[in-house]
């Protein structure tokens, strides 16, 4: 737990292209579940330095520990393995090992070379954390007034300044912490926040405005434009390529073009965080950023006759919603709209070498993205295949022998729309090599004293619609069931059986929300040795719940045992009330796919 | 198993195959790519690999810079050709190096890099532009090179060029000729003056091609450090060796769960610098046997002299231990106090960089800082206390005979106790006396000490446990009872670990999350401080209609439920950590009305010829009671990859074992 005992964001908007805001909070961490958040990191870039910066350690007595300034914190740059170069970087002050509880007080200030980079106002920003007392005022220069969309928070107090200024204040009091439950919201969409823009801003000689969304389209369109065209040759040869097809040929040659001659590599330096690179330069060295490769590819549509237009998103698990009615920079991934006149639109995902055409997955599904046609920006819709369409089917087929020897096994792994990101089938499918995917399929099949004679792996990534792959083997087990003196035994379902169980909350504040629907089929075909019959059998099931449905059948004749279990998972929001019926019903689940099927020998 | 071999010049072992050294020239030209290489679809030794290495080429050489002392220079060159998409990761390069304070004790320069490919049938090119080399400084000294080959793509082949520099003679780069994928070729030369005395280890089961060295002359200028401090002017012609050793057909390194550490796995060979007979300056060693080793780190100030016991050390134990008289108290006195008022600040390392006193009022230490200020406490306290130096489980293994100061991460304290030496932790909180931390079984650890130097075994002994005893009766169509988990030895250090992270909410909640249906309730957390053992109790329940038969899996938890060897083959040895045991015990009693009429069988399993795993299970009807006992008793943590086959079936055995039923019948 954490308490903000005091916190203070003061704003300051001189002009389109200078902003300061300064930091200050007053924190007390109880225990050490919330020691994270000792752990201060402040990140600095070209366009945001760091100033004034001082840290104050109180002990639970309230005398002072220890006293820190800049020199203090540690300096590191934060590079991965697909980032080149980011002039990113981040103070570090570690203030973890002081005895609980203890307090700090943290102040800094921030300027910036753009009003670009106004800072949205979150008092509450953590999970676990009561707040005592926030405050936010914001300076706005003569002629200018701010903009803001407070969420569940109150509407400003404004109120003139000196020189002509406007002033802005929000003030919040007694916030309780807000616990963080399975299956909620994001903390953006409990606590109060406030989201600010400046009207105006410039960055590196580029002009934009946060009045609509036109304007922010409009600073998107004029970096884009300020690029080089395609070069002769290129165009050329992407057109004799495409020469003739349909349209849909056409885009699928141009995306797989991409895909095989380019590579992800992120170089974030200044404006290129925000300006792609020129097409040309992708074209020649063969990799960049989601930025640069989408323009690339919207560079080489368009070249051959083909609207595309570039699109920015939040990309994630948790997206930013965008509101029609305020323009904010809320995105962090760049796709293309592809609209076509035969079929729906297309959404290309540019950075990936391996995914399937038209698919855009758990990444950059099911949420609102942002078009930019010229100066204008348009609101798209990116599609989130239903519950009936991501479907994962286990499909397992069991000879069982008279003897004591192995039973013979024939399993079938079906994964289509989203499931082929279950359990990691996509990247093994498309991505690693032969050792690996040897390693995923027995890690996948996880078969109980089992032998793989042989498998397959494969995921078609050309077809239009939803991608579909499959996995499948053959291999032999003498440990996948039981067999004793008497008896032949054995759990149905070992191959999809339900896991996840959640506690009881009978206090629940946020809704129960899942962002996409899933469809699991486990299909069992035993065939058991002549003169063995059931001795117990699962029941048939079904049950009907707000959040999903479950439905089992298990049926005997001639010596075959067929055993089929449905189980359908509902994307939506439900209200805190249900949270019971969800566990409840999660429990059963999980009973009932560990449930046996006992023979025994006449 | 890893194969360690000092390879000695004249020493001739029976693999190693003989090369000529002198006058040849580099197994490839920058530039020029054969065709074949670019026609290559597959990597015949290794099929379905993502890239593979084509050559990859090191040449190293010493030489004075300026003023500053002797350094040597490794020009490395790397070719590797990109098989499928999933290769196109190998045309990112980065390579870190410490500039460290003056910001060129280490450096890279003369980066080129290219890419060759075929387009339509033609070999083409397109070379890396200086812009796109970007250097960043990460941190500590420490700074990063990095560059993205253009140009690549599927069925290409780059190639890179850099030359490292560094001054750290005393411990150069090691070389590796694996790495995670496969390598057709790897040629490591190098020219070692005859006056620096390196010993050179090899790791690795594979065919290592040796050329006997060749003798060469080479000139050296400049200023360098003499031992007795000052700086000199020397200028000399010397003999020096030229080795060259050659790797072929080398498959990818691949980790394993339950192994150590990866670098010490992978065929790779190591220097560390003994002596230096520089010419016109006394002879200086520098870490040519352990013994020597230890006398160098008993002399250093931030190790040795750090931990000998001054003033604030022994007004501190006075403090915390004067009253005291029992050693065995007055060590756990000053291991708590340590840990109640210093917080380890998350560094390793075996040298200290503040004072004790400054340590202590700061309240925050690395792990040498924290282990050698206890050893200085203790020895205050009249006990008799060492520093035992070791790497970490993830950091690697020290070499048995020749010692080098880069394989050692972490101090631990030995304190002899009657007649015992007891190896402690004062960084680790929560650890009782006589554990180490789980990192810490690793091997064998050096005792730097005066006259009671020598390695100790860190992983002898170490053992963990899971005592289950569930009570379990019918009535009301309701099975009830009752389950205690006791975990002794380190699992139940790693059970308090967990509870001292997230809270005892969260251990116990982990630990009953496969006990689901059977509804636990009022659990009950507790700890015993010796022997060490945690439990938790908890009544269980579950709803079971009154039928003509009942099935009741009789092992209900407790145990681990899927074999943890997934993997089909293996290649390289296991190493569990610590000896584990698993008791399983359930007494049942029968219900009113109602018979047994199968149980499961008895049943012994034991592996290895010295039967140093054994599983049993016993099932047996004693009155109206049913008593189950599922036994698992590993007293080895160490097994070769040959013996992986088996070990898997074993585990296999035992989970489908557990997963039996008890059948009554309704009379």
């Amino acid at each position: 737990m954490v308490v903000v005992r005091d916190h203070a964001l003061d704003l300051e908007i001189s002009s389109a292209s200078a902003l300061e805001t300064r930091h200050r909070q007053v924190i007390t961490i109880l225990d050490k579940s919330a020691e994270e958040v000792a752990r201060i990191l402040l990140p600095y870039d070209q366009f945001n330095t760091l100033r004034d910066l001082r840290c104050q350690v109180y002990n639970a007595a309230g005398a002072l520990e220890k006293s820190y300034d800049k020199k203090g914190f540690q300096d590191l740059s934060y590079l991965d393995a697909l980032t080149l170069a980011d002039d990113l970087r981040y103070l570090l002050l570690d203030l973890r090992g002081h005895s609980l509880p203890f307090t700090f007080e943290l102040e800094y200030t921030y300027r910036a070379k753009s009003a670009f980079f106004c800072p949205d106002y979150y008092p509450q920003p953590n999970f676990y954390t009561a707040v005592e007392r926030s405050r936010c005022t914001v300076q706005v220069p003569e002629g200018n007034s701010l903009l803001y969309k407070p969420e569940r928070s109150p509407e400003p107090v404004i109120a003139k300044g000196k020189n002509g200024t406007q002033h802005y204040t929000w003030t919040f009091q007694h916030l309780k912490a807000i616990a963080d439950e399975p299956l909620n919201l994001s903390i953006l969409h409990q606590a109060p926040f406030v989201r600010l823009h400046a009207q105006d801003f410039e960055i590196s000689g580029f002009s934009g405005s946060f009045r609509s969304w036109d304007g922010f389209a409009r600073w998107t369109h004029q970096m884009l434009s300020s690029l080089p065209p395609l070069a002769a040759d290129v165009v050329s040869d992407i057109r004799r390529r495409t020469q003739g097809q349909s349209e849909l040929d056409k885009i699928r040659t141009v995306y797989r073009y991409v895909q095989n001659n380019t590579r992800y590599i992120s170089v974030q330096l200044g404006i290129g965080g925000w300006k792609p690179f020129d097409p040309n330069f992708v074209h020649l060295k063969k990799y960049g950023d989601c930025k640069a490769l989408s323009w690339y590819t919207c560079s080489l549509l368009r070249a051959v006759g083909i609207e595309a237009y570039y699109t920015l998103v939040y990309a994630g698990n948790d997206p930013v919603e965008l509101d029609p009615a305020f323009a904010s920079q809320s995105f962090n991934h760049v796709i293309l709209t592809v609209p076509t006149y035969t079929r729906d639109t297309i959404f290309l995902e540019c950075t990936s070498q391996t995914c399937p055409f038209g698919y855009l997955g758990t990444f950059t599904g099911g949420r609102r993205a942002l078009m930019i046609d010229q100066e204008h920006g348009h609101f798209v819709q990116l599609p989130a295949p239903a519950e009936a369409d991501n479907v994962r089917t286990d499909s397992v087929q069991i000879q069982v022998p008279a003897g004591k020897e192995a039973s013979r096994i024939q399993w079938y792994a079906g994964f289509k729309g989203l499931a082929i990101e279950d359990e990691g089938f996509e990247r093994a499918a498309r991505e690693t090599d032969q050792q690996d995917q040897r390693k995923w399929v027995e890690r996948y099949f996880n078969l109980k004293g089992g032998q793989i004679q042989t498998f397959t792996l494969q995921l078609d990534s050309m077809l239009t619609g939803l991608p579909v792959g499959q996995a499948s083997m053959e291999a032999s087990s003498a440990l996948w069931c039981t067999r004793t003196a008497q008896r032949l035994y054995f759990q149905p379902n070992f191959f999809q059986p339900w896991s996840t169980l959640y506690p009881a909350d009978s206090a629940r504040v946020s809704p129960v929300f899942r962002r996409f629907g899933h469809t699991y089929v486990a299909k069992l075909t035993v065939t058991v040795p002549a003169g063995w019959l059931p001795e117990s059998l699962p029941a048939d099931v079904e049950s009907q719940t707000v959040f999903g449905r479950y439905q089992r059948s298990v049926s005997f004749q001639n010596g075959v045992l067929q055993y089929s279990r449905h189980l359908v998972l509902r994307a939506g929001t439900v209200a805190p009330e249900h949270y019971p019926d969800l566990v409840v019903f999660y429990k059963k689940m999980k009973k009932w796919d560990s449930e046996q099927a006992v023979f025994k020998q006449l | 198993m890893y194969c360690s071999k000092a390879v000695v010049p004249l020493c001739i072992l029976f693999w190693i195959a003989a090369l000529a050294v002198q006058a040849q020239k580099p197994p490839i030209k920058y530039g020029k790519v054969e065709l074949t290489d670019l026609q290559r679809t597959d990597c015949a030794f290794e099929p379905g690999a993502a890239a593979m290495v084509l050559c990859d080429y090191g040449e190293s050489e010493f030489a004075i810079e300026g003023s500053k002392g002797f350094a040597y220079e490794l020009k490395r060159h790397k070719r590797i050709k990109i098989l499928t998409k999933s290769g196109l990761e190998q045309a990112n390069v980065q390579v870190y190096y410490y500039a460290g304070k003056s910001g060129d004790y280490e450096k890279i320069r003369e980066v080129k890099a290219m890419c060759h490919y075929l387009a339509n049938g033609v070999a083409q090119t397109i070379e890396l532009s200086s812009k796109d080399i970007h250097t960043t400084e990460v941190g500590f000294g420490v700074k990063e090179l990095k560059f993205a080959i253009p140009g690549a793509r599927e069925g290409c082949v780059i190639e890179y060029q850099y030359s490292f520099v560094s001054r750290d003679i005393a411990n150069l780069e090691g070389w590796y000729f694996q790495e995670n994928i496969p390598s057709l070729y790897s040629e490591y030369r190098m020219i070692m003056p005859q006056f620096l005395i390196y010993q050179r280890v090899f790791h690795g089961m594979q065919e290592l091609e040796s050329a006997e060295p060749v003798i060469v002359r080479r000139d050296y200028q400049g200023y360098i450090d003499s031992p007795d401090g000052r700086t000199e002017r020397v200028s000399f012609t010397e003999n020096c060796n030229q080795n060259r050793w050659v790797m072929k057909n080398t498959a990818s390194f691949r980790a394993e769960p339950f192994m150590g550490a990866e670098k010490d796995y992978a065929a790779h060979m190591e220097f560390q610098l003994l002596r230096m007979e520089i010419p016109g300056t006394a002879a200086q060693e520098v870490m040519s046997s352990y013994s020597r080793f230890n006398n160098t780190l008993l002399e250093d100030e931030d190790f040795g002299k750090y931990a000998d016991p001054g003033r604030f050390e022994k007004d501190l134990a006075g403090q915390i231990a004067g009253s005291i008289t029992e050693p065995r108290a007055k060590a756990e006195a000053i291991l708590a106090h340590l840990k109640e008022h210093i917080k380890w600040d998350e560094r390793h390392g075996l040298f200290a960089r503040q004072s004790t006193a400054k340590v202590y009022q700061s309240g925050k230490g690395s792990v040498a800082e924290i282990n050698l200020l206890a050893v200085a406490l203790l020895r205050a306290a009249g006990l008799q206390a060492d520093p035992v130096i070791l790497g970490t489980r993830d950091y690697g293994r020290p070499h048995p005979v020749y010692p080098n100061l880069r394989k050692f991460n972490y101090v631990l304290v030995a304190v002899d106790i009657a007649d015992k030496s007891l190896l402690l932790d004062a960084v680790t909180l929560d650890l009782p006396l006589g554990f180490l931390p789980l990192k810490c079984l690793n091997g064998q650890g050096w005792r730097v000490s005066k006259d009671r130097s020598g390695f100790l075994p860190l992983q002898d002994g170490a053992q963990g446990g899971r005592n289950t005893l569930v009570k379990l009766r019918y009535e009301n169509e309701q099975w009830t009872g009752s389950a205690v988990f006791k975990n002794t030895g380190y699992a139940a250090v790693v059970a308090q670990q967990t509870v001292s992270r997230e809270g005892e909410k969260a251990h116990v909640a982990e630990l009953l999350s496969d006990l689901n249906e059977w509804n636990p309730a009022e659990p009950k957390f507790t700890r015993v401080a010796d022997p060490f053992s945690t439990a938790v109790e908890v009544q269980i329940s579950q709803e079971k209609e009154a039928g003509p038969l009942l099935y009741l899996k009789p092992v209900i938890g407790g145990i681990f439920t899927e074999n943890l060897l997934q993997a089909e083959s293996r290649q390289w040895p296991l190493d569990f950590t610590f000896a584990a045991g698993f008791n399983y015990v359930l007494t049942l009693t029968v219900p009113e009305g109602y018979t047994l009429a199968e149980k499961p069988a008895d049943q012994i399993v034991v592996f290895g010829d010295k039967k140093d795993l054994s599983f049993h299970y016993r099932c047996a009807a004693e009155g109206n009671e049913i008593v189950v006992v599922s036994k698992l008793q590993m007293k080895r943590v160490f097994f070769i990859s040959e013996e992986y086959a088996d070990l898997r079936k074993f585990f296999d055995l035992i989970v489908q074992k557990n997963q039996e039923m008890l059948v009554l019948k309704q009379l």
